[in-house]
């Protein structure tokens, strides 16, 4: 009864609750998208061509007669996973340059934040461009080129992270008391940045959500068979400019809910637990 | 003279340059496709061999690669960037025809965004705990998980569908020539977009600034011993400007990733647009060119947030400080 008491008392442990489970409900409204929805996302239906959301289709048939409703579920699957397997790649890449940057410190610290500053000012929409114009399509692709476009502000908070706790006593007893390296960076420095990591990795999903939608928007993203969000809106402004609303206008408020449900939950949790920056 | 903090950020812009034209080079090179394919498409393979080779040959791409790079930045410095593959055209005259509309379209948003930020801020920032200061934060959340196309979409349909007040692409109408007034119009609905999308952020920024600034020992100080409030203010939006700046200066490039997708949108004949274009078509040497051009573009834009804050913070201006 006190912790229940507790739990509503705090305001941000009541956001986490509330914005964690419009995130789960669309999560497993993707993962369930078979049972969910009565078409299949691919079937193309070129009598049923833009019709209007009614009792048939919920939410109306795109310009080649696809179901939107189910499509936007079974794009829910490819949007979502793209967005986590990146955010792994990216979460490893950046702890390893970033620790290794804040545990060894001197002039390699210094030459390699020089690096990071330079990778932050080239636009990284314009790097993808030019990686996708060579790999061309592919939901792997795709993963691999938003996790490696993607590291800097994790190898930011890391090495920042790292930097600070090398200079704690329990660190330093460590050291005197002769505990390798590596054990070190194991049991107290990454360790005690998994917070900040954690937090840092949510808003990095949001980030990558919002790069797959954009960049298959600019039909340059998943390749068109597949249905991902961003799919779904590469045509829909010609389909708006015929009158066809709701194909642009449902997969975008789904992307909008699942960016916002993942901002605001980032948000919660940077205030819980007081990480600066991100 | 020349302070020792900006010798060191041009030392970066150059440093950032040369991994922009390394990185798109790199990368394109290691593409499939050539010159042939370029031009003719499918059809590239009913060429006969020797036919094919003799047009990469005219190209240059049957150098080694590290000759091939030296050859185009030096090329490039010399502001030869080439010859497109897919128009036939110089690549520099291309981009000097998008350069202008890209410019016009970054400037007015960025100037609407400075000016809406800073005074949405100072005054969410200056009344702690009032609606304004709390719609601010949720209201900069809930934009920046918007994308800025599909708040875009629905622009268009509003505007463009229904109200049928405002185009809905191109940078001119072919019936009424582009005068000003019409190149206006076409300006709305691309910078509308643009500032909505991302004044939230900034003006949240610059409000956390601010909040932090007041709490601060020194205006507590000032406060007691009676100083006025006017005065006071000046002096909190002054010390909040500098990170404000800097932050200006760190998120330009994410900025012109933002304008790709909108000139895409809108049909903007841009920078951006041509570079999508030409990433789609494989037309290398524009797509290096566009690429190279947003990159100085982004670089000279940092530079300009640099001396913006060295003249708000007068400790970068002495020597040999950080």
């Amino acid at each position: 009864m006190k912790r229940m008491k507790k739990f509503i008392k705090d305001k941000n442990t009541r956001r986490i609750f509330l914005w964690g489970s419009i995130l789960t409900v669309i999560i497993l409204m993707s993962v369930f998208a078979n049972l969910l929805s009565a078409h299949n996302p691919t079937e193309v239906d070129l009598k049923n061509v833009f019709s209007p959301p009614g009792p048939e289709n919920l939410l109306g048939t795109d310009g080649m007669g696809r179901d939107v409703f189910s499509r936007i579920l079974y794009g829910g699957r490819i949007s979502l996973s793209v967005s986590v397997l990146s955010v792994a790649i990216s979460t490893s890449v950046g702890i390893a340059f970033g620790g290794v940057s804040g545990y060894l410190g001197g002039w390699l610290d210094s030459a390699m934040m020089r690096i990071l500053d330079a990778f932050l000012a080239v636009p990284t929409l314009i790097v993808m461009l030019a990686l996708q114009a060579i790999v061309k399509g592919g939901v792997f692709s795709m993963i691999l080129i938003i996790g490696l476009t993607g590291w800097m502000s994790t190898a930011r908070i890391v090495r920042s992270q790292f930097a600070e706790l090398k200079q704690k006593e329990f660190v330093k007893a460590a050291r005197v008391l002769g505990m390798p390296g590596w054990k070190i960076i194991m049991t107290h420095l990454l360790r005690n940045s998994l917070s900040g990591i954690f937090v840092i990795a949510v808003f990095n999903c949001a980030n990558a959500v919002f790069t797959e939608v954009s960049l298959s928007f600019l039909g340059m993203g998943i390749p068109p068979h597949i249905p991902s969000w961003g799919n779904m809106l590469n045509n829909a402004q010609n389909a708006i400019l015929t009158g066809a609303w709701w194909v642009g206008v449902f997969p975008g408020l789904m992307i909008v809910m699942s960016l916002l449900s993942i901002n605001f939950l980032g948000e919660a949790l940077k205030r819980k637990y007081g990480i600066q920056g991100g | 003279m020349i302070s020792s903090f900006l010798m060191k950020r041009l030392l970066q812009g150059v440093m950032v340059l040369a991994l922009v034209s390394i990185i798109s080079f790199a990368v394109i090179n290691a593409a499939p496709g050539d010159p042939a394919l370029a031009l003719f498409g499918n059809d590239a393979q009913r060429l006969a061999p020797s036919e094919r080779a003799r047009i990469n040959h005219i190209y240059g791409v049957d150098e080694p690669v590290m000759v091939r790079y030296f050859k185009w930045a030096n090329q490039m410095l010399h502001g030869d960037m080439g010859v497109s593959y897919r128009e036939g055209r110089k690549v520099v005259q291309i981009l000097g025809e998008r350069l202008p509309n890209t410019i016009l379209l970054f400037s007015c948003s960025i100037l609407l965004i400075v000016a809406f930020s800073i005074a949405l801020g100072v005054r969410g920032g200056l009344c702690e705990g009032s609606i304004w200061d709390r719609g601010l934060s949720a209201f900069s959340i809930v934009f920046s998980s918007i994308p800025a196309f599909w708040f875009g979409i629905l622009c268009i349909l509003l505007f463009s569908v229904n109200l049928g007040v405002l185009p809905s692409s191109g940078t001119q109408s072919l019936r009424e020539g582009g005068g000003m007034a019409d190149r206006l119009r076409h300006l709305v609905l691309p910078v509308l977009v643009m500032v909505t999308t991302h004044v939230g952020l900034y003006a949240r920024f610059i409000q956390e600034k601010i909040k932090d600034e007041s709490k601060s020992y020194y205006v507590r100080v000032a406060r007691a011993n009676g100083l006025k409030e006017g005065f006071l203010v000046k002096g909190i939006l002054k010390n909040a400007l500098i990170p404000y700046v800097n932050y200006l200066g760190i998120t330009i490039p994410g900025f012109f990733g933002g304008s790709i997708v909108i000139e895409s949108l809108f049909s903007w004949s841009g920078l951006g647009q041509l570079s999508v274009k030409a990433a789609v078509t494989r037309d290398y040497p524009l797509l290096m060119g566009a690429l190279m051009v947003t990159g100085i573009i982004v670089v000279v834009s940092i530079l300009i947030t640099d001396i913006a804050s060295m003249a708000l913070n007068p400790g970068l201006r002495r020597d040999g400080s950080k």
